[in-house]
């Protein structure tokens, strides 16, 4: 090692080394795989999509390294979480990544699956799946509900319900973990939901032993990023956006941008100098301003200290619109 | 213009519009056309963003993503897609392409769009000056190129939107500098596009569209230390270096 200060271009030498380095090696781990039944973590809401998956996984479009390093994060934060679940919690991690099996009535097996593991507890195990996703995603996940938000949590469902099934388990838990801590999720058993999957199942499988593919029908949240796009080709419809030509709602929309930036400083600067006067009843700053407050008394109810049974019983579902706005 | 009775009476009868009025209407129409092109051209740039574009040897090539979020926003649609395996033959022996077709639509406008992506396509078939064994080409990748090309050109021709420049880019918010660059060329090639003399690198490479191509070349030449760090302080400035 030589005792000089390394110039500029000896630094972006080593980051252009080191990038494309990581690049060839996370190409490296990039593979498709013969797969012979259906995958219970990648049971996929599109009909052909699964047909495809087992008849052509030879000519799955392959990923690229930006998702190969999310896939290795995730497989590094599952140790993780084990880990603190052993050293930390003191729970012993049993049966991890166990294959599992599931057959049709003929004996033929037309699914097939790990867990992540089991924990022991009070001498019985329990099965467990970790998650690991990005913050929103987290932050977005807070009940089984929440998963049916977005095609890939719908995925973690089916799958979660896969293994409780192959596994004859009644309940199992999510851990869900952002790289920092963990959320964890009950789930239970559910028969009617898993009648669906099965019988689907089956007979997505019979339509694979006949080699026949269902009608594609395009979905944009499936078929943009499906890795069979170009073997599928189904029709695409588009619905073209409504072009506007009215120049006063325009010219509002404009200034509604201008004053975007005033607002939230308002708004923040409101919040700030409230905060100044919380308790003084009456006051003036210089010559310019007079301020009076009094204390007030609201009633409310604490939703969340109602019991979730109750709060289930007046629990509705509204419908709403939500517009966004984005200058372009 | 006339006409004829059933008494044989000549009868005038009223004159078309004449033709200044026609070619009015006619400039008019084509008018409006024009203003309509110009706000499709302006709205489809504003809907992509710098990673929807490359540049390709110099000029703007519109990616399958950005033009898929075109024809949402017009509500272009395609059916009847079909893939054809096709081989052929050249000096060099025999290769494969991918041939993607598909019926493009707009309103009522339709028209038949073509893909194509070939086994020796330099990006997928060349490594280190070379043609790679036919054994290492993912034909995947050519697949999905013939089938990207197929929808960018389908998008693109339907609304009328080739061949824009990067001026018509830039009003459209898309930064030229952030787009990034496809160049085929070889390491080889690019050493004989240099200037001979070492002296004359460093204002041949602040013309260069993509100077790092040359970090290579420069690194490992017998040019004198300072003209090399000249040259790398054009291709790594010090306010933003490798990506």
């Amino acid at each position: 090692m030589r005792n000089e200060p390394a110039t500029l271009e000896e630094t972006n030498g080593l980051i252009a080394h080191m990038i494309e380095k990581r690049n060839n090696f996370l190409q490296s781990e990039i593979s498709r795989y013969p797969k012979r039944a259906f995958t219970c973590s990648d049971i996929h809401e599109c009909d052909r999509y699964m047909i495809h998956s087992l008849l052509d996984w030879d000519k799955r479009e392959l990923h690229d390294e930006g998702l190969q390093a999310i896939f290795d994060a995730g497989k590094r934060e599952e140790e993780n979480v084990k880990h603190r679940l052993g050293y930390e919690l003191g729970l012993e991690f049993v049966e991890q990544q166990s294959p599992f099996e599931i057959k049709n009535n003929q004996g033929e097996v037309i699914a097939s699956g790990r867990i992540d593991g089991k924990i022991l507890w009070e001498g019985k195990a329990i099965p467990v799946e970790i998650k690991s996703m990005n913050e929103n995603s987290f932050n977005m996940i807070n009940s089984l509900d929440d998963f049916k938000k977005k095609p890939l949590y719908r995925k973690y469902l089916r799958q979660m319900q896969l293994y409780l099934y192959g596994n004859n388990q009644q309940y199992g838990i999510f851990i869900l973990s952002n790289f920092r801590t963990e959320k964890i999720i009950l789930v239970e058993l559910d028969y009617g939901e898993c009648e669906y999957i099965l019988s689907r199942l089956e007979r997505l499988w019979e339509m694979k032993k006949r080699g026949e593919y269902p009608e594609g029908t395009y979905k944009p949240e499936l078929c943009d990023r499906c890795p069979f796009a170009t073997l599928c080709m189904a029709d695409v419809n588009n619905k073209p956006a409504d072009m506007i030509n009215n120049e006063e709602l325009e010219e509002k929309l404009n200034r509604r941008e201008e004053l975007a930036a005033a607002a939230k400083e308002y708004k923040e600067l409101d919040e700030e100098v409230k905060t100044v006067f919380k308790s003084i009843p009456h006051a003036f700053v210089g010559q310019s301003f007079e301020i009076t407050g009094k204390e007030q008394i609201r009633k409310s109810v604490d939703t969340k200290a109602i019991p979730e049974e109750v709060r289930k019983q007046y629990e509705k579902e509204t419908s709403c619109w939500i517009t966004k706005i984005k200058k372009i | 213009m006339c006409n004829t009775t059933e008494q044989n009476e000549i009868v005038a009868m009223p004159a078309p519009a004449n033709n200044v009025d026609m070619t009015e209407d006619i400039l008019a129409a084509a008018n409006i056309r024009v203003a309509q092109l110009e706000k499709i051209v302006s709205l489809s740039i504003r809907r992509t963003n710098e990673n929807d574009w490359v540049n390709q040897q110099g000029k703007p090539y519109l990616c399958a993503s950005g033009a898929e979020k075109i024809a949402r926003l017009f509500g272009v649609c395609w059916k009847n897609v079909k893939c054809e395996k096709i081989y052929s033959n050249d000096e060099q022996g025999q290769f494969y392409y991918f041939e993607y077709t598909g019926d493009f639509m707009l309103g009522k406008d339709i028209i038949s769009a073509v893909g194509t992506c070939s086994q020796k396509d330099q990006f997928f078939a060349m490594s280190k000056g070379q043609m790679k064994p036919a054994s290492e080409i993912d034909e995947t990748n050519i697949r999905k190129a013939a089938f990207s090309n197929m929808l960018v050109n389908g998008i693109t021709r339907i609304l009328g939107i080739r061949n824009l420049t990067w001026e018509e880019l830039k009003s459209g918010g898309i930064d030229q500098s952030k787009v990034q660059g496809v160049d085929y060329k070889t390491k080889k090639d690019h050493s004989n596009d240099m200037p001979e003399n070492p002296v004359d690198w460093v204002e041949w490479l602040k013309k260069q569209e993509n100077p790092k191509l040359y970090y290579g070349i420069i690194k490992n030449s017998a040019a004198a230390q300072d003209i090399k760090s000249a040259c790398f302080n054009i291709m790594y400035p010090k306010n933003g270096g490798a990506q």
